[in-house]
């Protein structure tokens, strides 16, 4: 049950995406969701929706499974376009009583709700097409000339990693004593919100003090391994750029520039 | 002296327990390790072995008395890289020791804290994975393998770091009978084939048997010194210390004492097939 949750939503494969370099793909990624909001006009909405479908095509993602990224946060989507849809003044549509829809409302939503769209499918190609641990890596390594700021790049990646090693542990560990206490009657299924959240105190209790015994012995045995912070670590794994990556980044650029320029010629 | 990579003297540790109180862990414990021996440590718990062992890299410092490693001291804090890079370790809980969530990136994470160049690691993990026999479960994530492959991965990460010494701190603890015999044979393999130094800690004296030498410990002290068949045939002064001999050497004994004709060094099973078929 608890331990089927696979982490993250890596879509194993070896497209065009799945190939980049996580550091491109993060920029990237930055840079598309920025040039999003530079679209004003209906040929700047239909640029970027050719671009996203590009990229989506690119993934060769099964388009089933991209849609799915939409679905938990379709809630807000809504929501934006029936703000937008009431609250925008211009021509009415619709009125009762003093609610009122207008046409450059209606319009406004749409934009807006598809720019959301946008920016969802965009975020999640990339964690579509990169496994937790290469996009560890990547954040890593994009960090790390900030170190001399104080930016601690090395400690969050190795938080990262270790988060990634222990999640689906302390899952196991969290079904483990969820059956132990339903053995001897305990009820996590039933009750309301107040009731249910109580009676999870159990289960919390022992799973905390399980976490840090584990942290403690896992900072022994990291250090019997020599383990003494980010300085002069070297990697197994190293990235490298290869010329897709320029490829993927120039495109990305084109399309903010393009967009800039419709922007201000008012195209 | 140069075949010595630890040698004790009079190693005292003491640590307040919760009421201020200073428990003597170890006392006076004097031990040599040599280069290519497989040692075991038993005793009952607190008994002081999982203490000593923490002192052979450092992870523990002497109250008194001295630890040297391959002739440096472990008090003196500016050698304890060195220390650690020598004396490798293996702990109980398989699961508390890996770091990483692909199986080749874990066995890397040593040479990667040591510094080493990238295509030396690639080097290191390759030969630590077929040391274990765990190749074929490189790419694998630690939390879906069994407990007896989670330690043989633990052992590849120590061995990436290409320690003189190994030391395993109970690592069968936790593990299935399937489990304990994989993980012994790897390190016996180790011991035999590549000459690894080996310090076995253990609560299971089936496993002792496979020592060259027994260092028996009661309260923070060596009482016994032997091969395993110098300690283990002593049944009554085993079961004394509240430790359990082998299943064999205890029937031999029994038999003995019922007037069967058996020798006094029987302390594996095949030993005792092989009397018990002579005798009739």
């Amino acid at each position: 049950m608890l331990t089927d949750i696979t982490l993250g939503q890596y879509y194993p494969g070896d497209s065009f995406l799945h190939k980049l370099d996580p550091r491109t793909k993060i920029v990237a990624t930055l840079i598309f969701i920025c040039s999003i909001f530079l679209a004003s006009t209906y040929v700047a909405y239909g640029v970027l929706f050719l671009s996203v479908l590009l990229a989506v095509g690119l993934s060769r993602l099964p388009a089933k499974l991209v849609a799915r990224s939409v679905k938990p946060l379709w809630v807000i989507v809504v929501l934006t376009f029936v703000i937008h849809a009431f609250s925008t003044p211009g021509a009415a549509l619709f009125e009762w009583k003093f609610i009122s829809i207008t046409d450059a409302g209606v319009q406004q939503g749409v934009l807006m709700s598809l720019r959301l769209v946008f920016l969802i499918v965009v975020s999640s190609l990339l964690t579509y097409t990169t496994s937790p641990i290469v996009l560890t890596d990547g954040i890593e390594s994009l960090l790390n000339p900030l170190r001399r700021f104080g930016v601690p790049a090395h400690e969050l990646a190795m938080m990262m990693t270790i988060a990634l090693r222990f999640i689906p542990t302390l899952l196991e560990e969290t079904d483990r004593i969820m059956k132990a206490q339903v053995a001897r009657g305990a009820d996590f299924s039933s009750g309301h919100l107040l009731k249910r959240a109580k009676n999870l105190l159990p289960l919390l209790v022992p799973l905390f003090i399980s976490a840090f015994r584990r942290a403690d012995e896992l900072a022994v045995a990291m250090e019997a391994r020599c383990y003494r912070g980010g300085e002069n670590r070297t990697r197994l794994h190293q990235l490298a750029y290869a010329p897709r990556d320029g490829v993927a980044l120039g495109g990305v650029l084109a399309l903010t520039l393009a967009l800039a320029w419709m922007r201000w010629s008012g195209l | 002296m140069d075949d010595i990579i630890i040698q004790t003297k009079d190693l005292c540790h003491l640590y307040p327990n919760g009421d201020g109180e200073l428990i003597r862990a170890l006392d006076k414990v004097s031990v040599t390790i040599r280069r290519g021996e497989f040692v075991a440590i038993i005793g009952t718990n607190g008994s002081g072995k999982s203490t000593l062992a923490k002192h052979f890299n450092a992870l523990l410092l002497p109250s008194a008395g001295q630890c040297l490693v391959d002739g440096l001291p472990v008090s003196d804090t500016g050698d304890m890289w060195a220390i650690r890079q020598k004396v490798g370790m293996v702990f109980q809980n398989p699961d508390n020791q890996i770091v990483a969530a692909v199986v080749e990136e874990d066995v890397a994470f040593g040479p990667e804290n040591l510094g080493v160049p990238p295509l030396e690691i690639r080097r290191r993990v390759d030969d630590a994975l077929a040391a274990v026999d765990m190749t074929d479960y490189r790419l694998h994530a630690p939390h879906l393998l069994s407990g007896g492959q989670k330690q043989r991965i633990a052992i590849a990460g120590v061995l990436a770091i290409r320690p003189d010494c190994l030391v395993l701190d109970e690592p069968t603890a936790m593990l299935d009978p399937l489990g304990r015999e994989e993980v012994l044979s790897t390190v016996s393999r180790l011991n035999k084939e590549q000459g690894m130094t080996v310090v076995y800690i253990t609560h299971f004296m089936e496993e002792a048997v496979f020592a060259d030498r027994v260092l028996v410990m009661d309260k923070g002290r060596i009482i016994r010194e032997g091969t395993p068949k110098e300690i283990f045939s002593c049944v009554e002064e085993i079961a004394a210390l509240g430790l359990e001999a082998p299943l064999a050497a205890e029937v031999a004994w029994h038999l003995r004492n019922r007037g069967l004709d058996l020798p006094a060094d029987i302390i594996t099973d095949e030993e005792l097939a092989l009397a018990l078929c002579q005798s009739n």
